[in-house]
């Protein structure tokens, strides 16, 4: 058995189709026609982009905008004149042959990029190197293994599948996907769970372990792939996709029917986002608005803070695919376990407890500002609710909303548009702010109840020390009493009340928190029906007694046991 | 030929989005555009080429333009690198 990371959900049975990779062979001897070689180069150019442009195409329909992009940048290096002059200039003074002047360029290029200082300048070497052996392969007559025109279903084994092999595949015919290399995060595994197929990735050795057209199960829920499974293991695959299966179709059933409990209380089932990418996933499980869209992934894997003018974009383009349902956007949450090198955060011995998130933002005022004026000059494009984490007191919500207003003027004076209904929030993670959430209340428009932080602020544990991660209980009566004060307080001061961690996804405290007045519930989308499953069977008055009753258990083991009794 | 010395001063340097806008602005024109830095030259239609500069922050550069259009180039690239590469 290997196991690898569980990159995208889902179950697959079915025959391994291991790409290896091709070796290229440069022609190195010397070229006998120069100007014949300069042609040859020129009309490969021609037919690399048609390729890609196609892929572009291909892309944007099947997948999506953003994904379709990596094409758009690849299609602008195949026009540059520096790339163009530098293999014609190999050509013509060394007398080589173009495959040879193309790949010694890609090496110059790619050896260059590889060397500056900075992780974002190293990425696109490989981006270079993918439009380089696209451009080596076709001077080459070297096909791609032709991965559009599948036969039969199979699931794909490869050391690694390029966003330009990922978006030729024929989609349909692919079972699973099973790669050696990449993170939850790589363009495959995104592109994979944007199209439900399961994938495992990061699995060493995949393509040496196993054979070509053996047959293996591929479990993207846990990450691991079974290689020739015998009788028995096939009956627990064939259960279990069954069981996938039906759960699936069930929910299928209630995705139009209205958010409500038995006895007619509507309630509000909202996504989780990262990016805008993730819009289209949340309405496809019919997410009600983004209760949570967390903008600090906007701010990772780069060398500098994005521009008012790339922020702007990206939260206008959300606000945009919402189509006016309520968007609540989180300002940078940094700090914490969550580091960003460029902003300088030094090291702390408790992060959980030190600088972070509107901590640092209210003395980083400059990045800061950008934010909100990013955000305030998006807030045309749709409904906006702007949050604020880790809000421990009063003062801070006033300095962050004096701060809001200040932007806003400027923007004003600067003839810029600004939406007038925006809802101002603030997380409630901190346990002196749950604390005070009746005197909080009237400050803001909505309360947002970040789960994760709470739990371990109110449990005083940190949930990476191995030690005592099993004291992090969000069936802690403690936690549940704070929990039910903080949504009550909001209800009295008539204020909205969501939740966005993840005890907003557990099914078993789902009718708990209607039962306490929870109205908001915000979770990654895939979760969406199966909580939406749950609040169509609660009915309200019960709940109320379930929640009262759960309070006034003394231990979480007791409440983890009545919970599973009456779930 | 015309030339401008000019200082980058945007925060991030001449990342493939500042580089890109400036690529895009060059090609407008006829004019050759070069941007040289560090003793280098490069052409200022390159997006390869720009960002091969490594051009961080307050890095100095010349900008030289040449050919019918020049003086239209020129007023438009500078203008360019002075907003920080907003289009």
């Amino acid at each position: 058995m290997l196991v690898g990371k569980n990159a995208s959900g889902g179950i697959a049975y079915g025959r391994a189709m291991v790409i290896k990779p091709v070796v290229i062979k440069i022609e190195n001897e010397p070229a006998t026609d120069v100007d014949f070689e300069c042609q040859r180069f020129q009309h490969t150019l021609v037919a690399a982009k048609a390729d890609i442009n196609k892929l572009y195409e291909k892309v944007k329909k099947s997948v999506g905008d953003e994904e379709a992009q990596i094409f758009e940048a690849h299609s602008m290096l195949l026009d540059d004149p520096e790339l163009i002059e530098t293999v014609e200039g190999f050509i013509k003074s060394n007398k080589w042959k173009a495959s040879k002047a193309i790949d010694e360029a890609a090496k110059q290029f790619i050896i260059l990029f590889e060397s500056m200082d900075n992780a974002y300048m190293r990425e696109r070497a490989l981006d270079i190197k993918d439009v380089t052996e696209r451009l080596l392969r076709k001077v080459l007559g070297l096909n791609f293994q032709d991965l559009s025109n599948l036969e039969d279903e199979v699931i794909l084994v490869a050391h690694d599948i390029t966003p330009s092999q990922f978006a030729s595949l024929e989609h349909s015919k692919v079972l699973a996907i099973v790669t050696e290399i990449g993170g939850k995060t790589s363009h495959t595994a995104i592109m994979a769970r944007t199209l439900e197929i399961p994938a495992v990735v990061g699995t060493k050795e995949a393509t040496l372990k196993i054979k070509n057209a053996e047959s293996i199960i591929v479990d993207g829920d846990t990450g691991h792939i079974d290689i020739k499974p015998d009788a028995q293991k096939i009956k627990e695959y064939e259960a279990k996709r069954k069981a996938l299966l039906e759960v699936k179709a069930a929910l299928e059933k209630i995705k139009n029917v209205p958010v409500q409990t038995k006895d007619g209380f509507s309630l509000h089932l909202e996504a989780n986002i990262t990016s805008a990418a993730d819009v289209s996933s949340a309405l496809k499980n019919q997410a009600q608005g983004v209760g949570l869209f967390r903008t600090e992934f906007i701010f990772m894997d780069r060398s500098s803070a994005p521009t008012e003018d790339e922020q702007t974009e990206i939260y206008k383009t959300v606000l945009e695919k919402m189509e006016g349902r309520p968007t609540v956007i989180r300002t940078l949450d940094i700090g914490g376990d969550k580091n960003i090198s460029y902003l300088g955060i030094p090291k702390e011995e408790n992060p959980f407890l030190g600088y972070r998130a509107v901590r640092y933002c209210l003395h980083n005022l400059p990045l800061f500002k950008t934010q909100l004026r990013a955000l305030l000059r998006s807030s045309p494009a749709g409904k906006l609710g702007i949050m604020f984490p880790m809000i421990t007191n009063l003062e801070e919500i006033i300095a962050c909303r004096k701060l809001l207003e200040e932007c806003k003027a400027e923007l004003i004076s600067e003839k810029k548009s600004v939406a007038s209904d925006i809802k101002i929030g603030i997380m409630i993670e901190v346990p002196a702010a749950a604390l005070i959430a009746d005197l909080l209340a009237k400050h803001v428009d909505f309360f947002s109840i970040g789960t994760n932080d709470l739990t371990q602020y109110v449990c005083a544990v940190d949930r990476m020390n191995e030690n005592v991660h099993d004291l992090y209980d969000s069936y802690h009566p403690g936690f549940l009493r704070l929990t039910k004060f903080v949504i009550e307080s909001a209800n009295k001061a008539e204020i909205e009340v969501c939740m966005c961690g993840e005890v907003a996804a557990d099914p078993k405290l789902t009718d708990v928190l209607v039962g306490m007045g929870l109205t908001h519930f915000s979770m990654n989308p895939a979760s969406i029906l199966k909580i939406k499953d749950r609040i169509l069977k609660t009915d309200k008055k019960e709940a109320k007694l379930k929640a009262e009753k759960v309070i006034n258990l003394s231990t979480g083991e007791e409440i983890r046991q009545f919970l599973n009794q009456t779930y | 030929m015309l030339e401008k010395k000019m200082v980058i001063l945007n925060e991030e340097g001449m990342h493939a989005r500042p580089a890109g806008a400036f690529v895009k602005t060059a090609n407008e024109f006829k004019s050759a555009v070069e941007i040289r830095a560090n003793g280098i030259s490069k052409n200022g239609k390159s997006l390869m080429g720009l960002m091969s500069l490594g051009l961080s922050k307050d890095s100095e550069i010349t900008l030289v333009v040449t050919g019918d259009d020049e003086s239209q180039a020129l007023d438009k690239l500078s203008n360019l690198v002075q907003n920080k590469f907003q289009l």
